[in-house]
């Protein structure tokens, strides 16, 4: 039997799902630290449905992948494949450090190893740091307040991250705007060790989504690559859903539909 | 065939109620096969169509079927005699593999391998009909998959056939369940087994019991878990039957994927009822092309006392993948080579390549004891 490309997906959810609940939330009188620290501790106890679609973009070709999302904190979710047809109906569950894949096709779940989680996703434009290193936001990165600026029309505080010698982090720095009214975050810039920037991601589509104002669309872009970028859209999102953890069972995961 | 693709045009474009759902795929795919012992040269297209349907009843009652259509042509079908009626045979209960035509050169058959009512009920899942059960751990040889045994060789059939009988799953905790499992096939031989599942120690286990076919008893345990960041998993069974002797089958593997995507496989197979001989390769291949249609068993996984497997798989770029994979059977000197690759041409159609090709190197020349190459295109909807 052939693993899934599907499994890496999965990685990819999570991730997004996190660096979406990492970078909303700044103060604007705390240290760069606490700022980050703050945004990180309120995102993580909290519940979400989420309603995504992720495109890959490249000068000759476009691929969709749309899912949903189940996530309590940063220990629990469950994801839903509704596109492409191929992989639709899989599902993905994760359990603290554990997770697992249900092909309902071939009545198959399977266990997926820490390996697996490492890889990036389709050849889109988030590396394997965005995704194993993405909870480690807080402590793996000493953090500095630069300076001020407008950008978009939007007042911002630019964080430099600098990722400590032992964090298994392959940036060198990365650079980050938070407006100073409603803490959004707008902009993301990733430089390798020797200073070089490499991706740029562009935080939009500003939108009331119920009980916060976030963007809603993310697009991250390797600046060296034309014509390639990954957009992730949210289509609907639910903040503090009523979910307990028993919610996210294997049993869930078979009956879904 | 026309009508086919038509059905199949009609069900992405109309607009289905919401509790019924539909997709499927359908593939082109010709094929060429050789055989040293005979000499045999021959070629056959398959057109696959698959179209899966399920309704919603109500909130705890779901209903599927799924059927496969086949139309192949060519020289195995002209020049093989009784292949249509290989290609027609049901192991269930049920005979629901149908040839709808049969000329002298092609065939056309309709096979339903999923039908059956879902009941969902608190901790309890009740399954009746035609389905699949799959209780194998590793990746490429399952001795716990007793209900669905299934030949690593057959490309073209994901899915795999399904059994007639009725699965009770009671989820017991949130990742562990307890199975029972009554199947009846075709010469109403009865097989009746229970799994537990569970997860203790970041390793998923599991223990199985029952009795096969109404002629032996089995008992077995499987396992996934990870040996650092590798993924480490393995299942052994043991069949003890009212007459003959005692057989372990017993696999494990392991895989890793590094962080450019490349993901390496290696698994062993150990069958204590296998000789290993040169003459079983040959029987082994031959048994392959029945193996496809029908159920297998789990003593015949392979055609050696030890099966050793490797693979590779890489993703050049995100639309183009290859996949080469190894076996050897030592102590002979025989062993199996599958190269394969996968270009995603649009969204949703992939232009596939795939090899089987056994080598028996237990004389003094090695020679290719047999070869399966085909080319396949295949659209999801």
């Amino acid at each position: 039997m052939k693993t899934s490309g599907l499994l890496f997906k999965f990685c990819a959810i999570s991730v997004l799902l996190f660096s979406f609940f990492k970078t909303n939330v700044a103060s604007q009188t705390l240290s760069a630290y606490d700022i980050v620290k703050k945004a990180d501790d309120l995102m993580r106890d909290n519940s979400s449905y989420s309603e995504m679609e992720m495109q890959i973009i490249r000068p000759s070709w476009t691929r969709t992948l749309r899912f949903r999302t189940w996530a309590k904190g940063d220990d629990y979710s469950l994801v839903y494949i509704d596109h492409p047809p191929r992989e639709k109906g899989q599902r993905f569950l994760k359990r603290q450090r554990e997770m697992w894949n249900f092909v309902p096709t071939i009545d198959r779940m399977i266990k997926i190893p820490p390996s697996m989680m490492m890889q990036s996703w389709m050849g889109s434009d988030l590396t394997n740091d965005d995704l194993v290193n993405a909870a480690s936001i807080v402590k793996d990165y000493d953090h500095e307040l630069l300076r001020t600026e407008t950008l978009r029309g939007y007042h911002c505080y630019v964080i430099k991250m600098v990722p400590h010698e032992d964090a298994p982090v392959v940036w060198g720095k990365v650079l980050s705007w938070i407006t100073k009214d409603g803490f959004l975050n707008l902009r993301n810039e990733y430089y390798d060790e020797t200073g070089e920037l490499v991706n740029e991601e562009i935080l939009d589509e500003i939108e009331n989504v119920g009980d916060r104002t976030i963007p809603t669309r993310y697009t991250m872009i390797p600046v060296d690559k034309d014509g390639y970028k990954t957009i992730l859209k949210f289509k609907d999102i639910k903040f503090g859903i009523d979910i307990k953890d028993s919610f996210f069972s294997i049993q869930n995961m078979k009956q879904m539909r | 065939m026309k009508q086919l693709i038509s059905i199949a045009l009609l069900l992405t474009s109309i607009q289905l109620s919401a509790q019924i759902k539909a997709d499927g795929y359908i593939g082109v795919m010709p094929v060429g096969y050789y055989l040293d012992l005979q000499d045999l040269k021959m070629w056959e297209n398959v057109v696959h169509n698959r179209l899966n349907f399920s309704y919603d009843f109500s909130p705890s009652v779901l209903g599927v079927i799924q059927f496969r259509n086949r139309y192949i042509s060519g020289e195995t079908v002209r020049d093989i005699v009784g292949y249509s009626g290989l290609i027609e045979k049901d192991d269930g209960f049920l005979d629901m593999s149908f040839n709808l035509t049969s000329g002298s050169s092609s065939v056309m058959n309709v096979a339903v391998d999923r039908l059956w009512l879902d009941f969902y009920i608190g901790k309890l899942q009740v399954r009746a009909g035609r389905q699949r059960i799959n209780w194998g751990q590793a990746m490429v040889w399952n001795p716990n998959d007793i209900f669905n045994a299934y030949s690593y060789f057959d490309f073209d059939y994901p899915e795999r056939p399904g059994i007639d009988g009725i699965r009770l799953q009671f989820f017991t905790g949130v990742a562990s369940q307890l199975d029972g499992v009554v199947k009846i096939d075709h010469e109403r031989q009865k097989t009746w087994a229970a799994r537990y599942r569970f997860n203790a120690g970041s390793y998923d286990w599991q223990f199985i019991g029952g009795r096969l076919n109404d002629r032996e008893w089995v008992t077995g345990m499987g396992w996934s878990g990870q040996i650092g960041d590798a993924a480490f998993y393995g299942e052994n069974t043991l069949l003890f039957p009212d007459d003959g002797e005692q057989t372990l089958i017993a696999a494990m593997g392991f895989n890793y994927t590094f962080k450019n995507s490349l993901l390496i496989q290696a698994e062993a197979l150990y069958s204590s009822n296998l000789s290993g001989k040169a003459e079983s390769l040959t029987e082994f291949i031959g048994r392959q092309a029945s193996l496809f249609s029908s159920q297998s068993s789990i003593r015949q996984l392979s055609f050696a006392k030890y099966s050793l497997f490797a693979s590779v798989e890489y993703p050049f770029t995100p639309l183009l993948s290859g996949s080469f994979a190894a076996m050897a059977f030592p102590p002979t000197r025989a062993f199996y080579v599958g190269p394969s690759f996968e270009y995603s041409i649009k969204s949703n159609v992939y232009l596939s390549t795939f090899i089987n090709m056994f080598v028996d190197g237990s004389d003094k020349i090695t020679d290719i004891a047999a070869f399966q190459g085909a080319v396949r295109l295949k659209w999801f909807f």
